[in-house]
């Protein structure tokens, strides 16, 4: 029985993806753009959903396809080991350590929200996490992990996060921070900002603002939406570059900036500065000003700077929140 | 006059969270929608490793309500020494064996919060050793040994036990009468008592693994001595046999409704159950026992409170040996006070699901889950639900001014005492039970020669 509902489940994604390509072809303008971004999403989703805990083997399909599938297969990775009890393997190569981590943090993290839907106080559930997430996860990856709560609450269970933000305020920034980036991240995934009418970026860009209740929380729910958009879009820099122009005035300039640079240094990280990174770097832009400001000139920063300190030291999990 | 936004701005406000929330409704539903159809097999080719739906299901809640049981398990090592509940009440009374035996009412620290709890304490007498008057002392050290080996390996192996039965010869062997429900031939239908556990799934310490137990395993309950070393924690399920529940609303002479709470329950066992003390105290040998933490079951059923049914509930079983090998038995059993008994939902659409359920003989199960997933968020009757027992409990006292609990005893306490009486009879025929499994084998540290049933875990 499960394997039918899983290709009922692989079906339509097949031919969403094949449908949207189809529709791309038809359409142009703004339009196209939404609907590249959608088939972007479908694509990352399918590889990240249908990837299993057989370790072996999905690395090497891992090490077989083209480095963004690489991430999102990665992920689901880390998110299939710990749905299925079983801890990150040992000696896992360095540049999968990022995804297989933040992989492994989603599965806690959705085992944690149903928890506190179940009714357990929210408190000691997020402090059962982050003991969890410490637990297994290698020394400066834990922060990654525990960024996954956000995400998780506020696709499966967004009437909880006021609740878990509030827990969560009570035992420290760092974590508050974290749980917000991964709210902005998830921002990007809901169903209600994924289908193409109206801007869903703009959707979700309007969320990061209003829900958090303090900047702490809106600034790190912007840097989670851009860390997002930029490694879904990354081989179509096109969409980011369109979505600064349309927001030239973001309040929180560097916060969103912040989540860019992110993501380019852990693309980096798993990847290398390869020609995917540097045709995004290097894309001509209508608006060239705003794209130097806000993507190529503090990423090359960082990844002259701070991306030998994360190869070095290995705290990628900085990476996660703004403080 | 007033700005007309003014006058808006509350409407606006109140149609701006409307639409957040339904917003946020419809991510929600969807995205558990999706993460239900899409949910992995995660087995691994070449291993026993992966896990149905279903199980990850109880797999998902160990840590939850394995911290639950400790929590209540903290609490009665804090209260059972001094003796002190908000509530002590007799449960129970046994004849011809000394026993001690009481019933209690209290409030718990339990997943942060107070929880309003109950439970029952018996202890009885078990066995002592029979020897000359110059060999007492050796025989009291090896009752001590052979004690923690029944009790550490083989105990939870033996729990349930069949009755034995008498028979009249009948001209038809018993099983061939093919008259069904309308035959009076004697059926070979074993009444089984006590508890039946089976081992399901455990964690290792080391490496935090989570594996299934082979079949042929699942009756041969692991040494509760590897828990702790070996096991992080193992899963077993239980069934209590001849659990049933009954209810008089017209009084013992009266129609009964009988409940039979025959559901299979999850429990786990951690090192902190397992009790294995040498020399505890000056006056024992020492102290040897199992318990657990009842896992409550994922999907909601009729009963809404019982075995399976508990938001928190731990067993133990102790047995202790004193200086003359005399042994004693003490169990206790803590839960949760139910807040409902039965669950009778009066969403349509959930009777519709279950409908389905019934007619595909649970076959459509796994597709129908992220509908229910689905019609539980949307439905505006998800939230309405009827317990018919508590329900004529209120109703009769709200009617007679309280005099239906004071003088007929139609109170939610009445049947909390009844429960707890239920479950007291329930160990104490385990406990009876084994006893006669505990005298059959002549030496409990002679594993090799231990009979097949008693290593193989399943009861004669």
């Amino acid at each position: 029985m499960s394997e039918i509902v899983q290709a009922m489940v692989r079906l339509p994604w097949e031919m969403s993806r094949v449908s949207v390509g189809a529709l791309l072809a038809a359409m142009g303008g703004e339009g196209l753009l939404s609907w590249r971004e959608l088939g972007e999403k479908l694509r990352a989703f399918e590889l990240f959903q249908g990837t299993t805990a057989a370790t072996e083997e999905e690395l090497a399909r891992a090490a077989s396809l083209d480095p963004w599938s690489r991430l999102w297969v990665l992920e689901g990775l880390g998110y299939a080991l710990r749905a299925a009890g079983r801890p990150l393997p040992q000696g896992l190569p360095e540049a999968a350590a990022v995804p297989l981590h933040t992989g492994m943090g989603l599965a806690l993290a959705v085992r944690a929200v149903e928890e506190v839907e179940r009714g357990r106080a929210p408190r000691e559930a997020v402090q059962t996490f982050a003991a969890l997430c410490a637990d297994a996860a290698r020394p400066g990856f834990a922060g990654a992990a525990f960024e996954g709560l956000g995400l998780a609450a506020r696709t499966l269970r967004p009437a909880l996060v006021p609740e878990l933000g509030r827990a969560l305020d009570g035992l420290g920034a760092d974590l508050a921070a974290r749980f917000w980036h991964g709210l902005g991240r998830g921002l990007f995934f809901v169903p209600t900002n994924v289908f193409p009418w109206g801007s869903p970026s703009d959707r979700a860009l309007d969320k990061a603002r209003r829900e958090p209740p303090h900047d702490l929380g809106r600034r790190n729910a912007l840097a989670g939406l851009a860390w997002a958009m930029t490694l879904v879009d990354l081989r179509h820099p096109e969409l980011l570059d369109q979505f600064l122009q349309r927001h030239a005035d973001l309040p929180e300039p560097d916060a969103f900036s912040h989540g860019i640079v992110s993501a380019v240094l852990v693309w980096a990280g798993v990847s290398g500065r390869d020609a995917i990174l540097d045709r995004f770097l290097a894309h001509r832009s209508e608006a060239p000003g705003l794209w130097l400001a806000r993507v190529r000139r503090p990423s090359e920063e960082a990844l002259a700077v701070r991306l030998p300190a994360l190869l070095r030291d290995g705290r990628w999990e900085d990476l996660f929140r703004i403080l | 006059m007033a700005d007309r936004a003014d006058l808006f701005a509350p409407l606006t406000r109140a149609l701006d969270e409307m639409g957040r929330d339904l917003g946020q409704g419809i991510d929600g539903a969807v995205s558990r929608t999706v993460q239900g159809l899409g949910r992995r097999d995660t087995a691994q080719p070449g291993t026993t490793a992966g896990f149905t739906a279903d199980e990850r299901q109880i797999l998902d809640r160990v840590d939850e309500y394995l911290s639950r049981g400790l929590d209540l398990d903290r609490w009665w090592r804090a209260a059972s020494s001094p003796g002190a509940f908000e509530d002590r009440f007799e449960l129970g009374r046994t004849f011809n064996e000394p026993a001690r035996s009481f019933g209690f009412y209290d409030t718990a620290q339990v997943a942060g919060r107070r929880m309003p709890i109950m439970g029952n304490f018996q202890e009885m007498f078990y066995d002592f050793p029979k020897s000359p008057r110059a060999d007492r002392a050796a025989a009291a050290l090896w009752m001590r040994d052979q004690i923690r080996e029944f009790v550490l390996r083989s105990f939870m192996r033996v729990s349930d036990f069949r009755e034995p039965e008498g028979y009249a010869e009948a001209d038809v062997a018993a099983g061939r009468s093919r008259g069904g429900a309308l035959s009076w031939c004697p059926r070979e239908d074993a009444a089984r008592k006590g508890f039946g556990f089976q081992q399901l799934f455990y964690k290792l310490a080391g490496t935090g693994e989570i594996g299934r137990f082979p079949e042929d395993r699942r009756f041969a309950i692991v040494d509760q001595r590897e828990i702790g070393p070996r096991y992080a924690w193992i899963l077993l399920k239980v069934r209590i046999f001849d659990f049933n529940f009954t209810i008089r609303p017209l009084g013992p002479d009266g129609p009964r409704l009988v409940l039979p709470l025959q559901e299979d329950s999850y429990l786990v066992v951690s090192r902190d159950f397992v009790r294995d003390e040498n020399a505890p105290r000056p006056d024992l040998l020492g102290r040897y026992g199992i318990g657990y933490a009842f896992i409550k079951n994922p999907t909601e059923g009729f009963f809404a409170f019982g075995p399976g049914e508990f938001d928190a509930a731990i067993e133990r079983i102790d047995f202790e040996v004193d200086t003359a090998g005399t042994t004693r038995v003490a169990m206790v059993f803590v839960a949760n006070r139910p807040e409902r008994v039965a669950n009778l939902t009066l969403d349509p659409f959930d009777w519709g699901l279950r409908l389905t359920e019934l007619m595909s003989l649970g076959t459509a199960s796994p597709v129908l889950q992220p509908v229910r997933d689905l019609l539980t968020a949307v439905s505006p009757f998800r939230e309405l639900r009827f317990d018919p027992v508590y329900t004529y409990v209120d109703l009769a006292n709200l009617l007679t001014g309280g005099v239906a609990a004071r003088e007929l005893c139609i109170s939610r306490e009445q049947l909390e005492k009844e429960f707890l009486v239920k479950h007291f009879m329930q160990h104490y025929q385990t406990v009876a039970g084994s006893l006669a499994t505990w005298r059959l084998v002549k030496d409990w540290s002679d594993e090799a020669n231990l009979p097949d049933w008693v290593r193989h875990g399943r009861s004669f």
